[in-house]
């Protein structure tokens, strides 16, 4: 009696994991990464950046800004006329904590000591240094890899800026850490959070 | 029975109903009247200080991005003792991590964990981490520019776990992930989940301490202890010391009345340092040493839940029947240590906000600090006459 | 009072702090709790630490038996709160 009863309950708690998948994440085998697609949407236009001025939008979801800016020379993967437009996702790599934009011969407010050499961003928490020329580029600090890029499309004829998906590696706090394949990213990146359906700055 | 007062006759009325004076507070020994035997009865002031404030400020805060911060603000600003209620609610509440950790440490080195009380520590390791739980979560709540970057980083961290249980962590403490639905899931956990746990717990570590009532100290007694009957003795001494309590909690927040940092936007994020707040800071030091970077995570992360593991086991391997504490080395020097490394790590993390600690200079540090523990306690030992007292837990009732 | 000597001086000494209890918490219930916050939360606290010692004078037999230090203490702390609450009534401290 007690051995049935016993095998009872252990099939029970087995078969009650299925209850989990209310749990996003856990049903993991329901999803398929053919269902999910980067948001296309615009972001602005190339006439209202400033040079070396930022722009912050949310994007794919609503609790992962992103910094886009015109930094006034060529970088690698930019958009726009001159090929100097890029934008990056504004989450440290290290351990999440929001950083800012530096052009050259600045100094963040939390660093004094600290001249940017080049346009790089500077994460106030622990020191990590990105280099916007170069795809966000670990330069210095503790950040253990670039942030991913947000991947821009410009449109010639009207200037428009569009952005169509994230880079790897996954945004940090969304999946474990530094996940490189393409649809992994995907999958993560859209989780933990309201996914947006229209971009406004900030 | 000759004086029947009214008073008494009431007194008696209830009590043959209830029965409170024969079952839960029965007498305390005379050598219990001292401070030392009461630091959880204020941490339970400090609780009730805390839920009255709470549910005060709770009248008034609205639990959304928008209007979080500056519904805090509105209570600081045009509530009738809204400053002093919030002021206090936070000064309480870190008195109340300082009195479960003197609490603890209290017990550990007057032995209280041995037996029969092993169960009552494990009880309270757990109620240790609810209270801890209560600071993360409460931090949020005014959503402001250090705390919200802060609550980030702790939730980034979920990530470290394995991927079922990381999911369903991160599930209870943040929901959907969204800023709104961390929030919601924040205030939910801080002002139900929490409060019905360690209630429930309290009940289960007050009902223990009925059974067993104050352990003898740990030095022994050197005649039979007299027993003070609950009231108006032990009534009265609880009274005294929560009055005392409280009075000093007041002034000390009339005195330094809160200030608010701004409102949290990402931009105004990105130019401040985001530190936890200080009972968190010996964690955020072990994390910001450069060999933790990257992934190193996991074992400084895997090493501090060890370290809390083996901290709640305590009574299942300290298993020897000496109280005193001149006759425990071992252990009492583990203690000291511990006692001076949390120390020394919050007040180093306080001194190097944002900086990454050298490995090399991590080591001397921490190594250091634990030498230096070692020395003090094998010279202190050295000094003491060592007392051999057999009595391994007096005074339960079972 | 005075006749019953220092025996009966624990009496003596509740009187007295009854009294400031009395005053004190009679002004408290005049002030403004929006503007005079940290007034009130001053003289609350030095009434509390008033009700402590009135308690911890009740307990002891005779004064004989009382701490003169903790009375000391005592003492010191409501002069010290009190001085606090009109300094800062006044609003010489920030």
């Amino acid at each position: 009696m007690l051995g049935v009863g016993f095998l009872a309950t252990m099939a029970a708690a087995v078969s009650s994991f299925r209850i989990l998948t209310f749990v996003p994440g856990t049903g993991s085998t329901t999803t398929t990464s053919g269902a999910l697609a980067w948001p296309k949407l615009k972001v602005t236009n190339v006439k209202s950046l400033e040079v070396l001025k930022p722009v912050t939008f949310n994007y794919p979801l609503d609790n992962t800004p992103n910094l886009l800016v015109k930094l006034g020379a060529k970088a690698e993967n930019g958009v726009g006329p001159d090929g100097d437009i890029v934008a990056f996702s504004d989450i440290c790599q290290h351990l999440g904590c929001f950083y800012a934009f530096q052009p050259s011969g600045s100094s963040p407010p939390c660093n004094a000591a600290y001249t940017a050499s080049s346009p790089v961003a500077y994460c106030c928490c622990h020191g990590s240094v990105y280099d916007f020329l170069h795809n966000a580029n670990v330069v210095s600090g503790p950040a253990p890899r670039p942030v991913p890029r947000a991947m821009l499309d410009y449109d010639d004829t009207s200037g428009d800026i569009y952005v169509v998906g994230m880079a790897p590696p996954n945004i940090y706090g969304h999946g474990p850490p530094g996940v490189t394949d393409p649809a992994q990213v995907l999958e993560y990146d859209l989780q933990g959070g309201q996914i947006v359906t229209e971009i406004t700055l900030s | 029975m000759d004086s029947k007062t009214i008073y008494s006759r009431i007194i008696e009325w209830i009590d043959s109903r209830i029965g409170f004076t024969k079952t839960i507070l029965r007498p305390a020994p005379e050598h219990a009247m001292h401070p030392f035997y009461w630091i959880g009865g204020l941490a339970v002031i400090a609780l009730t200080m805390q839920g009255l404030t709470g549910i005060f400020m709770l009248l008034y805060y609205v639990p959304n991005t928008d209007q979080a911060y500056s519904s805090t603000v509105y209570i600081m600003k045009s509530v009738p003792l809204g400053l002093l209620v919030e002021t206090l609610h936070l000064y309480t509440a870190y008195a109340m991590i300082l009195l479960a950790f003197a609490h603890m440490m209290r017990n550990f080195f007057a032995s209280v964990h041995k037996m029969p009380r092993e169960l009552m520590w494990l009880v309270g390791m757990i109620m240790g981490f609810v209270v801890l739980s209560f600071g993360l979560t409460g931090y949020l709540l005014p959503w402001t520019v250090v705390s919200k970057s802060a609550t980030d980083v702790a939730i980034g961290m979920l990530n470290v776990l394995p991927m079922q249980i990381g999911n369903i962590v991160k599930f209870l403490a943040a929901g959907s992930g969204s800023d709104a639905a961390e929030l919601d899931r924040f205030l939910t956990v801080h002002t139900v989940l929490l409060p019905v746990a360690l209630l429930s717990l309290l009940a289960v570590k007050l009902y223990m301490f009925e059974v067993h009532g104050s352990p003898e100290p740990a030095a022994g007694v050197k005649y039979p202890a007299r027993n003070l009957p609950w009231f108006p003795n032990v009534f009265l001494y609880l009274t005294m010391l929560g009055a005392v309590f409280v009075a000093v909690m007041l002034a000390v927040s009339a005195l330094f009345p809160l200030v608010l940092p701004p409102e949290f936007s990402p931009q105004a994020a990105a130019t401040y340092v985001s530190q936890p707040d200080w009972y968190f800071l010996w964690m955020y030091q072990i994390l910001k040493f450069a060999p933790m970077e990257g992934s190193g995570i996991y074992y400084a992360l895997g090493g501090i839940t060890l370290f809390m593991v083996l901290l709640t086991l305590l009574p299942f391997y300290d298993r020897g029947i000496e109280r005193n504490p001149a006759s425990r080395p071992l252990f009492v020097t583990i203690g000291v240590i511990m006692v001076a490394e949390l120390a020394a790590l919050t007040i180093w993390g306080y001194l190097t906000p944002g900086q990454v600690i050298p490995g090399v200079q991590a080591a001397v540090v921490t190594g250091g600090v634990a030498v230096m523990a070692l020395l003090l306690s094998w010279i202190i030992f050295r000094l003491r006459r060592r007392t051999r007292t057999r009595s391994a837990g007096g005074g339960s009732r079972i | 009072m005075i006749t019953r000597g220092y025996e009966g001086a624990g009496y003596l000494i509740s009187v007295l702090i009854l009294c400031f209890v009395a005053v004190v918490a009679a002004y408290l219930w005049s002030i403004d709790l929006l503007t005079e916050q940290r007034v009130f939360g001053v003289l609350l606290s030095a009434v509390l630490l008033a009700f402590s010692m009135l308690i911890y004078v009740y307990r002891r037999p005779s004064y004989r038996e009382m701490s003169k230090l903790l009375l000391m203490m005592g003492y010191l702390g409501l002069m010290i709160l009190l001085s606090l609450g009109i300094a800062i009534s006044m609003g010489y401290v920030a």
